[in-house]
């Protein structure tokens, strides 16, 4: 006898409860007509379906009527709800505190950082090619000069030829430069730098490019000028870079600002033509900015470990929201335990 | 009063109409209760749990099958109820019959000299039945006794159960086969009127 099928039973069990489509019950009559073993399992399934229908209902041993005092709802426990708010309100303040410390409210007071690492990499070039401020003391440069040797791209040390005279020089050059806007070449903005002989490629009659990292402390340095007394700047001790005008003819460096195809930033652009640099013997009087690099105080400098202190130290905004997110952390963690204890009782 | 009418008061907070249900509904809301649970104490405590609930809950109540719902509600209590014999399991020291009353003499020590033969076959069958239907799992013990017990269809029993139709169809079909199987060593127990009256 071959076993039914749980499909088989399913169909045997519906059949019983009238609940087979006609076509389902014509389909399994044919089946029952023809097969012993499934009218077997029919009569069998029939008996137990009639035993268990065959049961007496029960009568209710009491009666379950309600009263008030059953239905009353219970009270909810005053901790759950107090928790829930006062999670919710720490998220509300912590997401605001988010906002301000994204705003940049309360950040403290910061030495310009950036700007002083650049000042010393400056004084550490200096001191590398042994250069000398001028005995004397010259006038610090003015801010246009900063201002216009800040929004220029650095420029480019243009090679010139030992022989030309320098005035003949940067005629030559601004004329052979493509510019828009006209070069003007300032005995104010002279740069005076004198290399050592034994650095200077002076000899061999190459013009040396202007150092880019030199480069860059000079323009960290103009653009410190707002906040450096470069003008109160004392001769600098012996150690300290010295720029001599006779030495110069050796090395001469010329710093060419042409006009970008962009428009400049600054309103120099239009004020004051862009300027260009020239470094020359002649002017005495220009402003030796790599006199106010070597002017700089030494001591104040950042150290680099200070420096990493004072940024990894939070801030007041930064413990409250470690303090808001912490509370409303436990504060639901507690609501929903108070939740779930009461579920479960 | 209708039994709308009686609703439509219920929702309203008119406890006194909801009671008039309750005492129409009780003997059925019970003997699903202690068909499920198999025993009359925890029996009460859900029926009474499963009217407290309807009550609270009756502006869920969106028409259809009243009884459908009430089914539902008092199987959902048997459910608590069961988990939480599991979770805290407990044997009853004296059984009790049908109706509540401790019985001195349980099946297995009774004398069928004692009753009239078929009083005694009768109670000896509805013992094996409900213990049958105690080793069946409770969701095919709740599906056969809405639809073989209480007399539900197949809609209704899906209803009041909370599952598809075909799950309930083939809950079905699984818990005939299984009840048939648990008895089938008792029919031969019975009388041969019995075992007639059964294949009639």
């Amino acid at each position: 006898m071959k076993p039914l099928s749980p499909h088989d039973w399913e169909t045997l069990s519906a059949y019983l409860d009238g609940e087979l489509s006609s076509q389902e019950k014509a389909r399994l009559e044919a089946r029952l007509w023809k097969d012993a073993s499934l009218r077997n399992a029919l009569d069998e399934l029939g008996r137990t379906r009639l035993a268990l229908r065959n049961l007496p209902r029960l009568r209710a041993p009491r009666n379950f009527t309600l009263s008030r005092k059953m239905v009353a709802v219970k009270p909810a426990p005053r901790l759950y709800p107090f928790f829930g708010f006062a999670s919710a309100l720490a998220t509300v303040f912590l997401l605001v505190v988010l906002l301000m410390d994204f705003l940049g409210f309360g950040e403290p007071a910061r030495p310009p950082v950036a700007l002083m690492q650049l000042t010393q990499t400056a004084i550490q070039v200096a001191a590398e090619r042994n250069i000398t401020p001028a005995e004397e003391s010259l006038p610090a440069p003015t801010e246009a000069i900063a201002a216009s040797q800040l929004a220029a791209p650095p420029p480019e040390a243009t090679p010139a030829s030992p022989e030309m005279p320098m005035a003949k020089r940067a005629a030559s050059e601004e004329t052979a430069l493509p510019t828009e806007t006209p070069v003007v070449a300032e005995e104010g903005l002279a740069l005076k730098m004198v290399a050592p002989e034994t650095e200077t490629p002076a000899d061999s009659g190459e013009a040396t490019p202007t150092d880019p990292a030199l480069r860059e402390g000079i323009s960290s340095v103009e653009v410190a000028t707002d906040t450096i007394q470069v003008e109160e700047a004392t001769p600098a001790p012996t150690e300290t870079p010295v720029f001599t005008e006779t030495q110069w003819p050796t090395e001469t460096v010329t710093l060419t600002e042409t006009a970008s195809p962009t428009p400049s930033p600054i309103p120099t652009a239009t004020d004051t033509p862009t300027p260009e640099i020239i470094a020359s013997e002649t002017a005495t009087e220009a402003p030796l900015l790599a006199t106010a690099v070597a002017a700089l105080p030494p001591t104040p400098l950042p150290t680099q470990s200070a420096l990493t202190s004072a940024e990894v130290r939070p801030t007041t905004l930064q413990w409250a929201e470690g303090g808001l997110a912490a509370f409303a952390l436990l504060s639901g963690l507690l609501g929903l335990a108070l939740y779930l204890w009461r579920r479960r009782s | 009063m209708d039994e709308n009418a009686l609703i439509n008061d219920a929702q309203h907070g008119d406890l006194e109409a909801f009671n008039r249900l309750v005492l129409a509904y009780q003997d059925l809301v019970y003997t699903q209760a202690y068909r499920i649970m198999g025993e009359q104490a925890t029996a009460e405590d859900a029926t009474q749990e499963a009217f407290i609930n309807a009550y609270r809950n009756l502006s869920h109540y969106r028409g259809g099958s009243f009884r459908a719902w009430l089914m539902r509600i008092v199987t959902n209590a048997c459910y608590d109820e069961l988990r939480r014999q599991r979770r805290r399991p407990s044997v009853p020291l004296e059984p009790v019959d049908d109706y509540g009353e401790e019985i001195e003499s349980p099946r297995w020590d009774i004398d069928p000299s004692d009753l009239p033969e078929d009083e005694a076959v009768r109670k000896e069958l509805r013992s094996a039945i409900q213990t049958c239907l105690n080793r069946l799992p409770p969701e095919f013990r709740t599906v056969v006794v809405l639809v073989d017990v209480q007399g539900m269809d197949y809609t209704e029993a899906a209803q009041a159960a909370g599952a598809p139709l075909g799950t309930v169809k083939s809950r079905l079909a699984r818990a005939r086969l299984r009840l048939q199987e648990c008895l089938r060593g008792f029919w031969e127990l019975l009388p041969p009127s019995y075992r007639l009256q059964g294949e009639n």
